[in-house]
């Protein structure tokens, strides 16, 4: 259903590890094929914007709800009501592009946990549409959520480790329940808990880990398999800043590899400071989308 | 394949270990369920074995007067070979020294003195069967009341076939077989239950394993498959347990007595032991699926 992204150049770069610097916008090497289409695309998207501008027509870019051809998520007047006509999530349309970087901002209860589960399937909206990677998932059978959520990397603000297990095994188990060969689990674990920076700590379990260690392990744990759809909801939420920060660097990496990533989130600092799109809900209603915003509505706009 | 159906059995018993006062209390339930079906079942192909060779094996005997003439006894032959619906093949003519001789052999060795002190009491018989066993009565009224045939005397018909012998077993057999099918229905209600409940326990247990499953993209039956193993492996170890319970019962209790029975030939048998052991597995394999499935429906929405 989803592009299955080869394995990213970018992450396989070890010295990429170490410190992640400024976006290398020169460096085609280091990014994947699809960000390459992605970049040209945009270039195709604003050379349709100035002509568009000189005809005297609104652009693509200013009517971001008409679906386009590379969108990782769309919805349409998505509302979720919860039973006790409980507002999730109202009327909500937007859509957001694949390679992109979204911040999901809001007051506790303002639906962007609601949000993550409809794109997750984990509930289904009550009218409108949901699609993710050009897949409605109204239509979407039951049979097929397992795929969908296989395409998808889920990181939560509670780790959602099996406490019983080692890194390595935790991380092994999303391979395993998807049926993936030995071969294949051995030769992609280790990988990916060195690429998270963990490798020392492969036989440890969850309990004998900091929790921006546990953190990683989650990440390294959603992203082995290199879904182009990265959520996370609060990932920082239990960590303190210093660590916050290196669970974000891993992110963004992971989003430069190529991968969208949707983060749900209260660090305003972090907001702030990376000035990406920010999509801020208001009891589920979406109050602000800014391309470059900050965790609160800027003063000049 | 094979790495993937070690980690559902692994998984289960884990699961199982984990549970254990419930798990042994299903295997248990398990077990009482079977050892009372492993008995009704064979039991039951006893009785209906036995019947049957009852049914299928009336043979009539028509009694002669020791004082018979030749030239009755040759009538006497003459219609029943002419009597429709006799088994021509089957007529026998049993002259005294063979009945001696045949009760003789049935009581073994010393009973030659038998026929020392008594002389001979058995009388000459003709042997016969109907075709059609359900025939036998109308093929026997046929010969009644001959000239130099023993008269009928009250509880020993002439012609005898043992009216009505394989259907009072039968009915005998019925019962008893009603009665335990009834109580193995309740138990293997109990069983399914307490399995049911087993699996609950394991789902709450692992609740966070299967949240985490679901995340990552694990598949309905992958998701249910260790709990389905879980619950089928209670059955078949309570259903090993009833087999194995079963044939110690066996050799300590029965076995002497129906070696005995069996000696003379042609005793009916009960069901082979093996193909037993297989129903009582595939009956737990059953019950421990059923259990799991029932009670993933309801606590395991996925
Ligand atoms: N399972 C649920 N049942 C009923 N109401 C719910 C459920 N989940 C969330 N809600 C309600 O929906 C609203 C949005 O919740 P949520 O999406 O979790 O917000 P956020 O993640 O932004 O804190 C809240 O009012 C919350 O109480
Ligand atoms: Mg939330």
């Amino acid at each position: 259903m989803l592009k299955r992204d080869s394995p990213s150049e970018a992450l396989r770069r070890p010295d990429l590890l170490e410190d992640p610097g400024p976006v290398q916008i020169a460096d085609t090497a280091l990014r994947s094929e699809e960000e390459l289409e992605r970049e040209a695309e945009d270039r195709r998207r604003r050379r349709a914007e100035a002509l568009a501008a000189m005809a005297g027509e609104t652009s693509e870019f200013q009517r971001p709800f008409a679906p386009r051809a590379e969108a990782m998520i769309l919805l349409e007047n998505a509302t979720k009501i919860y039973p006790g006509d409980v507002v999730g999530l109202r009327d909500v349309t937007l859509q957001i592009d694949k390679g992109e970087w979204v911040f999901l901002v809001g007051p506790s209860g303002s639906g962007k946990s609601t949000f993550i589960k409809l794109l997750l399937k984990e509930i289904d909206a009550t009218s409108g549409n949901v699609q993710v990677g050009g897949r409605s998932l109204r239509t979407l059978k039951r049979s097929q959520v397992p795929k969908l959520r296989r395409n998808i990397g889920c990181v939560f603000q509670d780790f959602k480790l099996l406490p019983t297990r080692t890194v390595y095994e935790n991380v092994a188990y999303a391979l395993e329940v998807q049926g993936q060969r030995r071969e294949v689990i051995e030769r992609k674990v280790p990988e990916i808990i060195g690429l998270v920076g963990l490798a020392d700590k492969i036989d440890k379990l969850p309990h004998e880990l900091s929790g921006g260690q546990q953190q990683r392990v989650s990440i390294a744990r959603a992203f082995v398999n290199h879904p182009p759809l990265l959520i996370c909801d609060e990932p920082t939420g239990n960590l303190d800043p210093e660590t916050s920060i290196g669970i974000m660097q891993l992110l963004y990496r992971i989003n430069r590899a190529g991968t969208t990533v949707l983060m749900a989130t209260h660090d305003r600092e972090m907001v702030d400071k990376m000035r990406r799109r920010v999509i801020a809900l208001e009891e589920g209603r979406v109050a602000r989308d800014d391309r470059r915003g900050g965790y609160v509505e800027d003063e000049e706009a | 394949m094979e790495t993937r159906w070690k980690f559902f059995v692994l998984e289960a018993l884990k699961s199982l270990r984990g549970n254990f006062a419930t798990t042994v209390a299903a295997v248990v339930t398990v077990l009482v369920v079977m050892f009372i079906a492993g008995i009704g079942i064979a039991l039951g192909s006893y009785v209906y074995n036995y019947s049957n060779k009852v049914r299928d094996d009336v043979t009539i005997r028509a009694y002669l007067k020791d004082s018979a003439t030749d030239k009755q006894i040759a009538e006497i032959q003459r219609t029943i070979t002419e009597t429709p619906g006799v088994q021509p093949d089957s007529l026998q003519f049993i002259s005294k020294d063979d009945a001696i001789l045949r009760l003789q052999e049935q009581l073994g060795k010393d009973s030659e003195l038998l026929e020392l002190t008594l002389g001979n009491p058995l009388p000459a018989s003709f042997e016969f069967k109907a075709v059609d066993p359900d025939q036998t009565a109308t093929v026997a009224k046929a010969v009644a009341g001959l000239p130099g045939l023993d008269p009928p005397r009250p509880g020993l018909p002439n012609p005898d076939y043992g009216a009505g012998k394989a259907d009072r077993v039968l009915k005998t057999a019925g019962t008893i077989t009603l009665v335990l099918l009834g109580m193995g229905v309740v138990l293997a209600i109990a069983a399914v239950l307490l399995i049911g409940n087993t699996i609950r326990l394991s789902i709450f247990a692992r609740r966070r394993e299967v949240e985490v499953m679901k995340l990552v993209g694990a598949t309905n039956w992958f998701v249910r498959l260790p709990f389905m193993i879980e619950g089928m492996i209670c059955g078949v170890a309570g259903a090993i347990g009833a087999t194995i319970l079963l044939a110690v019962s066996y050799q300590t209790l029965l076995a002497d007595r129906v070696e005995t029975a069996m000696a003379g030939s042609g005793s009916p048998n009960a069901i082979a032991f093996p193909l037993l052991v297989v129903l009582l597995i595939l009956a737990g394999l059953g019950i421990g699926a059923l259990g799991s499935g029932l009670t993933m429906r309801r606590f395991l929405q996925v």
